[in-house]
């Protein structure tokens, strides 16, 4: 696997954004795959509960014995193996190539039925990784032309913004955000706060505040770093990094750094287009 | 870049993925355009990005059981559905799907019993209105996949309440607590 040293053109940031984005994917099935059992029937995630979500769609209805098949334990873990295998091909292959749209493809299979087989426990990263996967499929392969990979790029980049900027927006209008301490209320639960984050933030309400405040802020001016200067840009994007491994240490979204970091080679990439 | 330089497939994949972008900006809403994309989103091919917005999870829902044994119940037991933050999920953390899961339920089982609500139902006298609904089977499942509290038990109820972590004086709140289900 050979790394670029430029992000000048569409196959470069394709590298890099497949490096990330693969991360993403491998952590995301292994984790799954270490938890087959739950998807068995008497997990907590038995498709014979989650089918009923399912059951208007004729196929479900006419092939119920292929879809326990395919979304019991034993099909969950196939399908979790063949990913991350997926994985190892993407990175080893040429960009666009035939082996390298046949990893994607398969990559975008598993998420894709991830999501049809239960959208419950699904959460962000994993909706960047089908934004991502379905973009690298159809503007990396052997039968689109090189500029494709471009409009490919330009989606993912526009996803991305989307992201920070309605998170930031949808924070801007909520009085929680605004008027409360949401910080603490957060670093309190056990689901997604922690012990080390919660003494962290309790320590000065000014600091939280303003910590508060500067996250949202940034969050909703992301995309502006489009049109910054080169190290105007730099600096949105080494906030982005520190905000994800934040979130990942204090609140276990792990897959989130992989997924969300895996845009900015493709945000790189805008900007030289634009400047 | 010109449409020339793509080609017809190249046309293809552009109108593709700019109705695919095209149809996310609405589903960030909450007005009715946000709900009518959510209505068509089944497969959660859509994403929505308003994390933890507008309105942040600043609650733990705590799941309890009890066996039914005869006419009488056992004492109520929690289940231990997510540990504290350990430095190592911020690189492996497989727990996180079972917390989602849990989480995901929860909110959806309360919207479900809002949208009754609206619809004119008594979810209070009619159980049975929600007691099918995917969420709350998913919650009983999870219910009933923990070991039996004694050997001779017949029945399981559970009930999910949500509590303020910071406010230990605060009365937690009760979502549901169900009927004694066999089994």
């Amino acid at each position: 696997m050979e790394l670029p040293t430029s992000l000048t053109s569409p196959a470069d940031a394709c590298r890099l954004v497949s490096l990330l984005f693969g991360a993403s994917i491998a952590v995301t099935f292994a984790e799954r795959l270490s938890r087959a059992r739950d998807y068995d029937a008497h997990g907590w995630f038995p498709w014979r509960i989650f089918r009923f979500d399912r059951t208007h769609f004729a196929m479900v209805r006419r092939s119920p014995r292929f879809f326990d098949a395919l979304f019991g334990s034993v099909g969950m873990a196939i399908i979790a193996v063949l990913a991350i295998s997926a994985v190892g091909v993407m990175w080893f292959s040429p960009v666009a190539s035939g082996r390298f749209t046949a990893a994607v493809a398969v990559i975008v299979a598993a998420s894709l039925l991830t999501h049809v087989r239960s959208t419950y426990g699904g959460d962000g990263s994993q909706q960047m990784n089908l934004v991502i996967g379905v973009s690298l499929l159809l503007g990396f392969n052997p039968w689109v032309r090189p500029a494709v990979g471009g409009v490919a790029l330009v989606f993912i980049v526009a996803q991305s913004c989307l992201a920070y900027f309605t998170s930031g927006v949808a924070k801007l209008v909520s009085p929680i955000w605004m008027h409360g301490d949401p910080l603490v209320g957060i670093m309190g639960t056990t689901a997604y706060g922690s012990p080390l984050g919660y003494r962290l933030v309790s320590v000065d309400a000014r600091t939280r505040k303003a910590i508060c405040i500067s996250m949202v802020l940034l969050e909703t001016a992301f995309p502006i770093g489009l049109a910054l200067p080169h190290g105007g840009l730099l600096a949105f994007l080494a906030w982005g990094v520190a905000f994800h491994i934040s979130n990942a240490v204090f609140m276990g979204l792990n897959t989130f750094v992989w997924s969300f970091v895996a845009t900015y080679p493709a945000v790189v990439w805008v900007w030289h287009l634009l400047h | 870049m010109s449409l020339d330089a793509l080609g017809p497939s190249g046309v293809a994949v552009l109108v593709l993925l700019a109705a695919w972008f095209l149809i996310t900006v609405p589903h960030q809403l909450t007005n009715e355009y946000g709900k009518r994309v959510k209505r068509i989103n089944m497969f959660a091919l859509i994403p929505g990005w308003t994390f933890f917005a507008p309105t942040p999870g600043m609650t733990d829902y705590r799941i309890l059981f009890r066996d039914r044994i005869g006419e009488e119940y056992t004492e109520w037991r929690e289940i231990e559905w997510c540990r504290p933050r350990r430095l190592r999920d911020a690189i492996w953390h497989p727990a996180r799907h079972r917390t989602k899961l849990i989480v995901d339920c929860v909110n959806a089982f309360s919207t479900t019993l809002q949208e009754m609500q609206k619809l004119g139902l008594d979810v209070e006298r009619e159980p049975q209105s929600w007691m099918i609904s995917v969420p709350y089977l998913a919650l009983l499942n999870i219910a009933v996949s923990m070991p039996k509290l004694a050997p001779a038990a017949t029945a399981r109820q559970f009930a999910v309440i949500e509590q303020k972590p910071n406010a230990p004086t605060e009365r937690p709140r009760l979502i549901v607590c169900s009927s004694a289900h066999d089994l």
